[in-house]
């Protein structure tokens, strides 16, 4: 292990130390704090709640997995679509560079008028969230191929399918990678920010009845689990990437 | 005014007397080739009446001016690109579009980064539907005639531009295609690189008895791996001159050194300066005009 990983861990550990201790000798608002070790042991009875687990945990899992694998399939049909057609790219380019910069969350009253409330909506908003990142990454993967790679395909005769499957996919994927690796991001802020408003339901469902409901145990506990989930989402999308890194560089 | 005419003379003696090989087994012939690029409101012509042919075992460079066509030749040669008026025959058989009968190694790199050394070598052989006990056993000894053995499963990032540049070559000579064409392949790298690459070029080359077109602005190069020089001139692009070597095989940096290359790279010299002053000329002209 390399010195700077220590350091990073060091810095985390010593971070959450200094904030157990101060919250629990009281040197911070305990009505607006509480202790870490307090956190997980909550999270972790939380998730042996069966009713935690199925109604909260288990639908929040399951909005954030489709909207993501959504947004993955359709950003990918559509980058591609993109790609063969710079008619289609030139007119939407504009729009998808806009996309992110437009507060998404600020329309919350008309998602609710148009789709109600439940875990439709908050799918169909994780994954409007997010689908725009992989769109814009796959186009942009597959037309900057470099074109001497494509050369070498076409002297070799290979038909459109082994180029896409040879060529284009392998050279793109970095690109078409990083635009997976936001939508995840992204997944997971849509879903939770959605279930804040839109939903009975759900882990943002959970934390912001606790916060309404001064139940500063409950609301640590799940704010805790969606960091747990942000956290292990990315390792595993880190380590299918550097899996893939080392071919690609 | 008068040397070009004693070299005019030197050269057209030097094709009808030593212009003789034991081999005449012609294997590509260009004819008559022209490409035009139209471009809206004005044609360009960038290369005129080309014509020649290439035997087999044959190692043919084509070198001229910057901007002569020479890139435009080579992709119509390779069939990666059309040619206005004129032909390509390949035993006889008309050359439009790519095909397996002519492999090629580009200038730039190529390499394909997410395949291993061995993945790369394996790729023509893989895409034309070979089973893989055969496409492997060839590799790892393409492989190994390229001076890459160990590297097998080295990706190329984590090897020199030189020993990329080696890849792409076997890669291209695994499928052993009847004519291996060349588009500066060493163009990227250090002079002393590009003469130990070129020389251990030309013993692949002798090994796998490919016949190869290169294409190169080194005069050196050309000289020192050719049989049969084809020098083009300025824009539009013509035959020139057509110079035939006579240095002894096998070659190696070694015949840098001998009374014929001196020769052969003197004319080659003076018939591409030649080339590049008429080139600067008309250039000036525009700019008075």
């Amino acid at each position: 292990m390399g010195l700077h990983k220590i350091v990073q861990i060091l810095i985390v550990v010593t971070f959450l130390g200094v904030y157990e201790i101060a919250t629990r000798m009281h040197w911070l608002d305990s009505f607006t704090f509480t202790p870490f070790s307090t956190m997980v042991l909550n999270m972790v009875e939380n998730l042996s709640n069966q009713e935690y687990l199925k109604n909260h945990f288990g639908i929040t899992a399951f909005e954030i997995l489709t909207s993501f694998l959504g947004a993955v399939i359709f950003g990918i049909i559509i980058g591609i679509i993109l790609w063969r057609s710079d008619f289609i790219h030139h007119i939407f380019q504009p729009y998808l560079m806009l996309f992110y910069a437009i507060p998404f969350f600020a329309l919350y009253p008309i998602f609710i008028s148009i789709f109600g409330v439940g875990p439709f909506p908050v799918i169909v908003i994780g994954l409007l969230f997010s689908m725009p990142a992989v769109i814009t990454n796959t186009a942009l993967g597959f037309r900057e191929i470099r074109k001497v790679l494509i050369k070498v395909g076409l002297s070799n005769n290979l038909s459109f399918r082994q180029m896409l499957l040879y060529i284009y996919f392998p050279a793109a994927w970095p690109l078409i990678f990083t635009g997976i690796k936001l939508a995840a991001a992204y997944s997971i802020i849509g879903v939770i920010a959605t279930e804040f408003i839109l939903s009975a339901r759900g882990i943002g469902y959970t934390i912001s009845y606790a916060y309404n409901n001064f139940d500063l145990n409950g609301m640590y506990s799940s704010v805790l689990l969606v960091v747990v989930i942000s956290l292990v989402v990315n390792f595993v999308l880190g380590l299918i990437e550097n899996k893939l890194y080392q071919r690609n560089v | 005014m008068g040397s070009t005419l004693i070299m005019a003379i030197v050269i057209y003696f030097n094709i009808g007397t030593k212009g003789r090989r034991t081999m005449t087994d012609l294997l590509m012939k260009v004819e008559n080739l022209t490409k035009i690029y139209s471009d809206g409101s004005k044609d360009v012509i960038a290369l005129q009446n080309i014509d020649f042919s290439v035997e087999k075992g044959e190692f043919i460079s084509i070198v001229g001016p910057s901007g002569c066509g020479k890139t435009t030749l080579l992709e119509i040669l390779s069939g990666l690109r059309s040619a206005t008026s004129g032909s390509i025959k390949i035993k006889g058989k008309a050359v439009n579009g790519p095909q397996d009968s002519i492999g090629i190694v580009f200038q730039e790199e190529s390499t394909f980064p997410w395949r291993t050394v061995l993945e790369n070598v394996e790729f023509g052989l893989q895409m034309q539907g070979k089973p893989k006990s055969e496409y492997r056993q060839k590799a790892i000894k393409m492989i190994e005639l390229v001076g890459l053995k160990g590297f097998e499963n080295s990706y190329p990032h984590q090897l020199s531009g030189g020993m990329r540049q080696r890849v792409a070559i076997a890669r291209t000579l695994v499928t052993e295609p009847e004519i291996v064409v060349m588009d500066e392949p060493f163009g990227a790298l250090d002079e002393q690189t590009r003469l130990i690459l070129g020389g251990e070029l030309l013993k692949i080359v002798e090994q796998t008895k490919a016949t190869v077109v290169l294409v190169t602005h080194s005069i050196q190069e050309a000289a020192l791996l050719s049989d049969k020089i084809v020098v083009l001139s300025a824009r539009p692009g013509r035959i020139k001159h057509l110079i035939k070597s006579s240095l002894p095989k096998p070659r190696d940096a070694q015949a840098l050194t001998t009374p014929e290359f001196a020769e052969i790279t003197q004319k080659l010299w003076s018939s591409l300066e030649e080339e590049s002053l008429m080139r600067q000329e008309s250039n000036e002209d525009k700019v008075v005009g």
